[in-house]
């Protein structure tokens, strides 16, 4: 066992005695000079993104009400460029969000029913895939630049959760003075919706806009239908 | 919810505003015209004194049709069609206007008028570099200004009184702010030693603003502060431009840069420093060949009107972009890298070549940390902006000492007085101008080392006097032997340890162009060892090694 130990080592210092330099500096130059045909204003790109938005505007119906600023989303994704022209790209946009749409606590509320709570929310996962075409307003060397994107996207919902809390008075069976519930597998909601969505931006920063075509609450449930437009910042595309 | 026809009516609209703002936005473009008229240009009525010797001096025509006026009604003819007329340029016989796509189509009608050309937005500029390390003037920052210039050898400049004199540098940056009373140019303001100023940006008389970029710039030139030379051109004379313009639209500098070098030949100017570089933002890297910027072609005009332009490499070393800018890329540009002063080789943010036509770049290099005259006082301050005016400095007491070189004769001599020469890279280019070739004080180097070759591999091994070693014993030999070299070891045994100074070498394919280049701190004295069959042949080994450079061929 010490003679194969005392091998193992061996063979383990033996390329050392090969390296009696150290390198400073070593360029090779034919990888430094090969023909770029991936970058920001190459003909292929991809890079990945951030968002977080606000949900704006007011919800559908006389029964359902959202809080403004504290109804939100986020997403990460990957998105996928093909240089067309200098002003003019096309692309694929894949990404996972999170919206949360924090219901009002209003008398008239019967979204998904009329109990009143402390704190109630509705939280959307989805998984969206989006075309885009894009506009760019000025020549330049391999950066993003300014541009406009407007494209449409599908998503898929795919972990909803009607979400809870209430202060009790008085313990409960449990002997818990708050009662925290999270409701799954909803029956009324439309897991697949389908929307248009609209950037402005120039370098890793940029605006969106994103509104909701289809309905996310099923239309017979009466109960309405969550505001459907969002819109904040992205950071994407830094190298 | 259904789905109302105004949505694609609003979704269609915003597609065609913006499908057709190409057409309305405003372009910046250079018009060419197809020929001048002759108005019997006087040139010694046009042209500064020194601008009429340097052309006697350099064999160029004084009554060059690229210096005759554009033509006024062709000029008239343009701005009828257009928004602005911007600059008119004799050198390319044209204008550069801002006006729509419809606009140009216009112009493009006009018989007169050879060509219309898009120009790029830059952005950039300045190698961004300003970051003040110590104001103090301590230990550090004296020792700092010393080596700066002591690096070219200055003492032989000093012994033979050569400082600059009657060379004028005219100096391109964003602005030198406070120059005007800083004391490190009162010894330039006391002989009137500013010849012009302009600020092409405010079009008046007055570049003292904004950045103070050019005023470190300027120190690293000609700067001396009670007798303490910041650069070695203490009495050259000087012409300042403003081009820069930071923080606001970058076109324009493009312009500027090129009116401002018709104005520093106009006024006689010997050498251009501009620290400037343009890249990722205006340009892709197969752009850096030399032929397609406006500012490099202005570039080369300049050099062919005899004025050597000195240009900073570039701080993109570390960065993607990772080789040299514009206008650093035309083949009649000084490119300079910079140096660390610690290390003594390549500072890691130095741009690299070669340039997209494999062309090599940069040509010298110099310290790429320096001790400034700054807004503040004395300081330090990084970037290749500061190596491009010490080699100014330095090619202006060049220029002195030899008043007999051209342009390009003087720009192949400074590529010629590297230390390194004849062995180059792409990130040192020669290495640093020395001012023994300038005095003819160039001694022959002690070989360093010797190519020992076999059937199979050559390798390169260190003679013992070169092999100072120092500390442990070194790491185990390769498996070469030698009966010479055991002999000599024998007699001289080396000490062992880490070598003091830093070992190059590259490897030149038969087209001329580096395959391969490196720097190593040697730990041996058998560097390394190449073996035949890997490298075609015509393929070129050369290496330098304090002072000594020699080549292999591979056959």
């Amino acid at each position: 066992m010490k003679r194969q130990g005392l091998i193992f080592c061996l063979v383990l210092l033996v390329p050392m005695a090969v390296f009696g330099q150290e390198v400073l500096l070593e360029e090779n130059v034919a990888a430094d000079t090969v023909p770029e045909n991936y970058g920001p204003n190459e003909r292929h790109y991809v890079h990945v993104y951030y968002q977080i938005g606000a949900v704006v505007g007011s919800a559908e119906g006389d029964s359902l009400e959202v809080m403004p600023g504290l109804s939100y989303e986020m997403a990460f994704g990957l998105r996928y460029k093909l240089r067309v022209t200098s002003w003019y790209a096309l692309g694929l946009d894949l990404n996972v969000r999170n919206t949360r749409y924090r219901i009002t606590q209003a008398r008239n509320k019967n979204f998904p029913n009329t109990d009143q709570h402390k704190r109630e929310a509705l939280v959307d996962n989805t998984v969206a895939l989006g075309v885009y075409q894009r506009f760019n307003f000025e020549k330049r060397g391999n950066v993003i630049g300014t541009y406009l994107d407007m494209g449409a996207y599908g998503s898929y919902g795919f972990a909803a959760r009607h979400r809870y809390v209430n202060k009790l008075e008085q313990p409960n069976a449990d002997g818990a003075k708050v009662s925290r519930v999270v409701n799954r597998n909803l029956d009324y909601l439309n897991a697949a919706n389908y929307g248009v969505k609209a950037r402005f931006g120039s370098g890793i920063v940029a605006l969106y806009g994103a509104y909701r075509l289809s309905n996310l609450i099923q239309e017979n449930r009466g109960f309405g239908e969550v505001p459907r437009m969002t819109i904040g910042l992205e950071i994407g595309g830094i190298q | 919810m259904k789905i109302h026809p105004r949505h694609f009516l609003t979704l269609f609209g915003l597609f065609l505003v913006f499908s057709t703002m190409e057409a309305v936005a405003q372009e910046k473009a250079l018009v060419r015209f197809t020929e001048k008229a002759d108005t019997g240009f006087d040139p010694h009525a046009y042209f500064d004194a020194k601008a009429i010797a340097r052309r006697v001096k350099h064999n160029l025509p004084l009554n060059d049709v690229s210096d005759w006026p554009v033509t006024e009604h062709y000029v008239a003819a343009v701005q009828q069609r257009v928004d602005t007329i911007t600059v008119v340029t004799r050198w390319l016989n044209g204008v550069v206007v801002r006006a729509s796509s419809n606009q140009l189509e216009a112009v493009k009608q006009l018989p007169f008028v050879k060509s219309v050309e898009l120009l790029m937005p830059m952005q950039g500029g300045i190698t961004r570099d300003s970051i003040p390390l110590d104001t103090a003037q301590g230990l550090w920052w004296r020792t700092l200004r010393q080596d700066q210039l002591a690096a070219f050898g200055d003492s032989l400049f000093q012994q033979a009184n050569i400082t600059g004199k009657g060379v004028r540098v005219a100096v391109f940056d964003a602005g030198f702010n406070r120059a005007n009373y800083h004391p490190a140019f009162q010894h330039i303001r006391d002989r009137n030693g500013i010849i012009k100023a302009w600020d092409f940006r405010k079009n008046d008389d007055f570049p003292y603003r904004s950045s103070s970029h050019g005023t470190m710039v300027l120190s690293n030139i000609g700067g001396s502060v009670a007798g303490v030379q910041l650069g070695l051109a203490v009495d050259a004379e000087f012409l300042l431009a403003r081009t820069e313009v930071v923080m606001m639209e970058k076109l324009r500098e493009q312009e500027y840069w090129l009116a401002a070098a018709e104005w520093a030949d106009k006024h006689g100017a010997d050498i251009i420093n501009s620290s400037l570089g343009y890249t990722v933002h205006n340009f892709f890297k197969r752009e850096m060949d030399g032929k397609t910027a406006l500012i490099t072609r202005a570039a080369t005009i300049a050099a062919h009107k005899g004025i050597l332009v000195v240009n900073s490499a570039g701080n993109e070393g570390s960065d993607r972009w990772h080789i040299i800018g514009a206008p650093a890329d035309a083949d009649s540009v000084l490119a300079v890298g910079g140096i660390s002063p610690w290390s003594g080789y390549h500072s890691g943010f130095s741009s690299y070549g070669p340039t997209a036509d494999k062309r090599m770049k940069p040509n010298v290099a110099a310290f790429g940390t320096a001790a400034v005259a700054g807004i503040n006082g004395l300081s330090t301050s990084s970037g290749t902006s500061f190596s491009s005016p010490l080699v100014a400095g330095f090619a202006a007491c060049a220029l002195q000492a030899q008043p007999q070189l051209t342009n390009m004769d003087l720009f192949h001599a400074l590529e010629k007085s590297g230390n390194m020469y004849p062995y180059f890279d792409y990130a040192h280019g020669y290495g640093i101008p020395q001012a023994a070739y300038f005095t003819n004080q160039v001694g022959m180097p002690d070989t360093t080392f010797d190519f020992v070759e076999d059937r199979f591999a050559i390798s390169v091994l260190l003679r013992p006097k070169w092999a100072e070693l120092k500390g442990d014993t070194a790491i185990a030999e390769d498996s070469y032997e030698d009966e010479k070299w055991e002999e000599e070891e024998a007699q001289n045994p080396m000490n062992s340890g880490a070598l003091s100074l830093e070992f190059y070498y590259h490897l030149q394919n038969p087209n001329g162009v580096l395959d391969k280049y490196a720097v190593l701190s040697v730990r041996q004295r058998n560097i390394f060892q190449l073996r035949k069959l890997n490298y075609a042949p015509g393929t070129v080994l050369r290496v330098y090694y304090r002072g000594f450079t020699a080549k292999y061929v591979f056959e």
